[in-house]
């Protein structure tokens, strides 16, 4: 019923933006209290690792070291990693798509897939350095900007990957390929981000013509109508589909991404699709309980999907999952034939 | 007789004529007649209160008229006579039009009313009890209390109830309660002066805020309720609210309209409230409890709005009066009126976006607030 | 210990006849004539704080209906707290029994309020509050819990501000009255309770001579106009010997001396409990007059 709150999740509603500067401020104080003590410890344990990479280098792996050219700037990983922390559940998806499963040894508390994830109670909201340091990674995956994180580390010797959500397709290729590349993998990822590429095509070429008005579609973020406009990363797959989505009205130029819409308007716009995503207890049921809900094309052609809340909320490996289920419930509209 | 000669002002004489620079009343006879004063002592001038009612009627139109839903501004009147069953009335709204207007605009519009009136009830209430000119619901820490409350029992599974009477409400309430009563503990031990209530309102609320953080830390899983609860707001707003809403306000207002008159005996401070025959402690106890309940009652269903309770009241003050008789029912009135405007505001500025109602009333607020505090340290001794 | 003691036996020291005779002026007072108490102190006790030490000790007096007393002493001796315990306002031991004989409950505040009105030293000026509604609130304790002032209390508060001749100022609000017209408003809320007791804590404390004088001689003449009983805290002992019947001398929180202004303003008394040497001077009118000495011998030139 109840699906942990992902790190990733898009969904600017209050509450979350509470959590997160909540999250934010114990994260800054927890790194201001850490910050002495790396200070502390800086020099000695970066010449055991500076040698312990030349003794690695030596042993002739072809794939490192390596420089990885991230937004955040250029990031160079000496050796294999062995011992990778993810505090992204999306880059944790990502690490597994390409193959570095086995080569991470702790994901944070809400890293849920792939089964089998060595889940800790790491938080990614409030990054905590003595606690990322104490597991003795060898790289360490954000999924949110952080200083005094990276610093820290970076003070420690220990090089950090940043793979912030991304603001469309692109960004997830490009961060498959990085993390293919930083844990020595880049072939591996070459073929995930093919693949991923390819399935997203099948679903996209999938779906039925419509030679006349788009499909419109409202994707309900939680029951106070925060919705998914075109200008985030979700409302970017709804347009690939070739949907209308109704949040742009309040959203023209995409730069608020996640608006609060009026229940008016929603009514008007008398959408074909809505989804929900199963983060909330209510249900399809629900919606249409709601006073003149049941005027909506939607309610009335049962056309409410749930989603999974951590599906709909990263942007890694199982957007294909995401997009087929949207296709699935896309009305064919009378005359046309699927392809 | 001479006695009072002497106490009457630069040298002036008893005799019927006045010291120099003196104004006299209103230019009325002197005696027993309307000069006096007595007769409009403490009395609600029809004309003010005709305006504001005026004012809250308009602000419920407008509300109703006003959204990213076009209705006609001339079919609206035309089928809310059809909604009454009023003979000869008839609409030509469509079904959704109606749906619209009747269980989405209209209830957000009651609902906006009931919560403005029910803040501003209670920031007044409290500005008379706590004889604080900055007295406030959030600044005493009651919905910080409401808050923990309802943190606990949703965090804790322990939601029952029925209609409006359930145990979050329950809990809501005595956390509010609790806050509010211990800041005007901590705030006695203080000092007596505005400032020492409001700090310890203020310690009050930040560490039962931090209660309330750790527990939905803790467990963030089922706590996405418990901000659901408090971040409320009207934009989800149906007859439902309203139903749960209306006896607090209902019951709550009229216990504090009924102790209107000993809230102004209170003006005098406890002990002269005492020796004019009042008890101080039973008043105010009853006045806490009634405002706490309406205050908990009013985040439980559109969650942390500020400065309806500071605004509003003191913008009746400055305009009618000070006299509780009149700063109460108008206060109700306005914050009816004011948050029903400000409602409209967070439709339509950014329509058919939503902007959060709090960032209306605490633009209008906070200069507001800060103009108080400036000119309150001068009114209050 | 003191000149004069009150002795166990209630209204042994006084009647109304002797004090208004010790001011020779002509005893018309209504007072005169009856002898009942209308306040009776037995054993009062007052502490701050539990297990703080009294500031009221175990002082038993009786006050005449019609007559003024006047509580004098150095500060803190107790004074504003034996009126405050007399009001009911402070958590006292002992009996406080009011006109009557009736004795009120602690908490029943407006039964008391009917008998016995307050005067505070420093009384609360709410802001924004007019002259007229001020006075309209002595009407506090004649109101039931749901009922607003009707015309008759209306009426009541009229006269008084006619009398105290306010009439004029009702529309003013408190905030922009002179000291001694305040004093007057504070008194006609007084009035307005129409209680039998007025309690007067430093009624002159804040006013200049003549404005101090005028408030004082406006009690005198609403005690004869109304009957009423008053018990004024005092400073100043050449106006409590003025005007009061009789003076009840508090020195760290006990009775040490009672009797008329004679018996009391004495210089063996007032030097004792003062700690200071005096000397009591009598006017013309018999009234006494004390004059502080110094203790030190004063500098004879005076830097100009």
């Amino acid at each position: 019923m109840t699906t942990r709150p992902s790190p990733s999740s898009p969904a600017p509603r209050p509450g979350r933006a509470l959590l997160l500067a909540l999250a934010v401020a114990a994260g800054l104080l927890a790194a201001c209290g850490s910050g002495a003590e790396t200070g502390a410890v800086d020099t000695e344990p970066d010449a055991a690792d500076t040698t312990a990479a030349a003794a690695n280098a030596g042993t002739g792996d072809p794939d490192f070291p390596v420089e990885i050219d991230t937004a955040a700037g250029p990031v160079t990983i000496e050796a294999r990693p062995e011992a990778i922390v993810s505090m992204s559940p999306t880059a944790t998806e990502m690490l597994w798509a390409v193959g570095a499963g086995d080569q991470v040894k702790a994901v944070d508390s809400l890293s849920n897939y792939p089964e089998g994830t060595p889940v800790t109670d790491l938080s990614a909201y409030e990054p905590n350095l003595e606690a990322i340091a104490a597991q003795q990674p060898d790289l360490v995956v954000l999924g949110f900007a952080n200083d005094e994180i990276q610093a820290g580390l970076s003070g420690l010797g220990i090089p950090v990957l940043l793979e912030e959500a991304a603001t469309g397709l692109d960004d997830t290729y490009s961060q498959m390929t990085e993390l293919g590349l930083a844990t020595g993998h880049p072939d591996e990822a070459a073929a995930a981000v093919a693949s991923l590429r390819s399935g997203i095509e099948a679903v996209v070429q999938g779906m039925p013509a419509t030679p006349g008005a788009k499909p419109t579609v409202y994707h309900e973020l939680d029951d106070t109508f925060y919705s998914a406009s075109s200008g985030s990363f979700i409302g970017q797959l709804y347009q690939l589909l070739g949907y209308d989505n109704i949040a742009d009205a309040a959203d023209p130029d995409g730069s608020v991404g996640y608006p609060q819409l009026n229940a008016e308007l929603i009514i008007q716009a008398n959408p074909d699709l809505i989804v929900i995503t199963d983060a909330y207890s209510y249900g399809p049921a629900d919606i249409a309980a709601r006073p003149g809900w049941n005027t909506i094309k939607a309610v009335a052609d049962d056309r409410v999907v749930v989603v999974n809340d951590d599906v709909a909320s990263r942007w890694g490996p199982r957007v294909v999952d995401f997009l087929r289920t949207i296709a699935d419930a896309t009305p064919v509209p009378a005359g046309a034939a699927q392809q | 007789m001479t006695a009072p000669a002497a106490a009457a002002p630069g040298g002036g004489s008893l005799d019927g004529s006045l010291p120099e620079g003196l104004a006299e009343g209103d230019g009325m006879p002197e005696g027993l007649a309307e000069g006096d004063g007595i007769s409009g002592a403490f009395r609600l001038h029809p004309a003010a209160l005709a305006a504001t009612v005026a004012v809250t009627v308009a602000a419920l139109g407008l509300s109703v008229a006003v959204g990213p839903f076009r209705i006609p501004l001339s079919q609206i009147l035309p089928a809310v006579a059809d909604r009454l069953a009023l003979p000869g009335a008839h609409t030509t709204l469509t079904p959704q039009e109606q749906v619209i207007l009747f269980q989405w605009r209209l209830p957000r519009a009651v609902l906006g009313g009931l919560v403005g009136a029910a803040l501003a009830l209670s920031g007044a209430t409290y500005q008379g009890v706590f004889r604080n000119p900055l007295a406030d619901p959030y600044l005493l820490g009651v919905a910080a209390g409401a808050g923990l409350g309802a943190t606990i029992v949703i965090g804790g599974h322990l939601q029952a109830g029925w209609g409006p009477l359930d145990t979050v409400a329950a809990a809501a309430f005595v956390g509010a309660l609790a806050g509010v009563l211990l800041a005007a503990a901590l705030g006695r031990g203080a000092g007596s002066s505005p400032a020492a209530l409001l700090l310890a309102g203020v310690a009050v609320a930040s560490f039962l805020t931090a209660v309330q953080t750790y527990l939905v830390q803790r467990d963030s899983d089922g706590f996405r309720e418990v901000y659901t609860w408090i971040l409320g707001q009207l934009v989800t707003s149906g007859w439902g609210d309203v139903a749960l809403l209306a006896p607090y306000v209902a019951v709550c207002g009229a216990v504090i309209l009924a102790l209107r008159r000993q809230l102004d005996v209170l003006r005098l401070g406890d002990a002269e409230a005492a020796s004019l025959g009042l008890d101080p402690g039973r008043v105010r106890l009853v006045l806490i409890v009634a405002a706490s309940l309406l205050a908990a009652a009013a985040v439980a269903v559109s969650g942390l709005i500020s400065f309806v309770g500071i605004v509003v009241p003191h913008l009746v003050r400055l305009l009618v009066g000070s006299s509780n008789r009149v700063v109460l029912p108008l206060s109700a009135l306005g914050g009816a009126a004011f948050l029903m405007l400000a409602d409209l505001g967070a439709r339509t500025l950014a329509s058919p976006a939503e902007v959060p109602i709090g960032v209306i009333t605490a633009f209008v607020g906070a200069p507001f607030f800060a103009f108080v505090l400036w000119t309150g340290r001068r009114a209050i001794a | 210990m003191s000149a004069v003691i009150r002795p166990p036996v209630h209204g042994a020291v006084t009647s109304g006849a002797g004090p208004a005779a010790a001011r020779s002026l002509p005893a018309e007072s209504p007072a005169a004539a009856p002898t009942r108490p209308a306040l009776s102190l037995d054993r009062v006790e007052v502490r701050y704080g539990r297990g703080g030490p009294p500031v009221v000790r175990n002082v038993s007096l009786d006050v005449a209906a019609g007559e003024w007393l006047a509580l004098i002493g150095p500060n803190g001796a107790g004074k504003s707290s034996l009126l405050r315990a007399a009001a009911g306002l402070v958590a006292h031991a002992g009996t406080v029994s009011l006109p009557q004989g009736t004795q009120i409950g602690p908490c029943d505040h407006r039964a008391r309020a009917r008998l016995v009105a307050y005067v505070a030293q420093q009384p609360v000026l709410p802001p924004g509050m007019t002259v007229a509604e001020y006075v309209l609130l002595g009407r506090t304790a004649h109101l039931g819990w749901l009922r607003a002032e009707g015309r008759a209390d209306r009426r009541a508060a009229a006269e008084v501000l006619d009398r105290l001749d306010l009439a004029r100022f009702g529309t003013r609000h408190l905030t922009a009255m002179s000291g001694g017209e305040l004093q007057r408003v504070v008194l006609a809320r007084a009035l307005v309770q129409e209680a039998e007791v007025l309690l007067l804590d430093e009624p002159t404390s804040a006013l200049d001579l003549g404005h101090g004088i005028g408030v004082l001689e406006l009690v005198d003449e609403l005690r004869r106009d109304r009957a009423l009983t008053v018990i004024s805290a005092m400073h100043d002992l050449g106006s409590a010997g003025r005007f009061a019947d009789r003076l009840a001398l508090l020195h760290q929180g006990e009775l040490v001396a009672h009797g008329t202004p004679h018996e009391v303003l004495t210089e063996p008394i007032l030097s004792r409990y003062y700690q200071t040497p005096v000397e009591v001077l009598h006017s013309a009118d018999g009234t006494a007059v004390v004059v502080p000495l110094r203790t030190t011998r004063p500098p004879r030139t005076r830097i100009e």
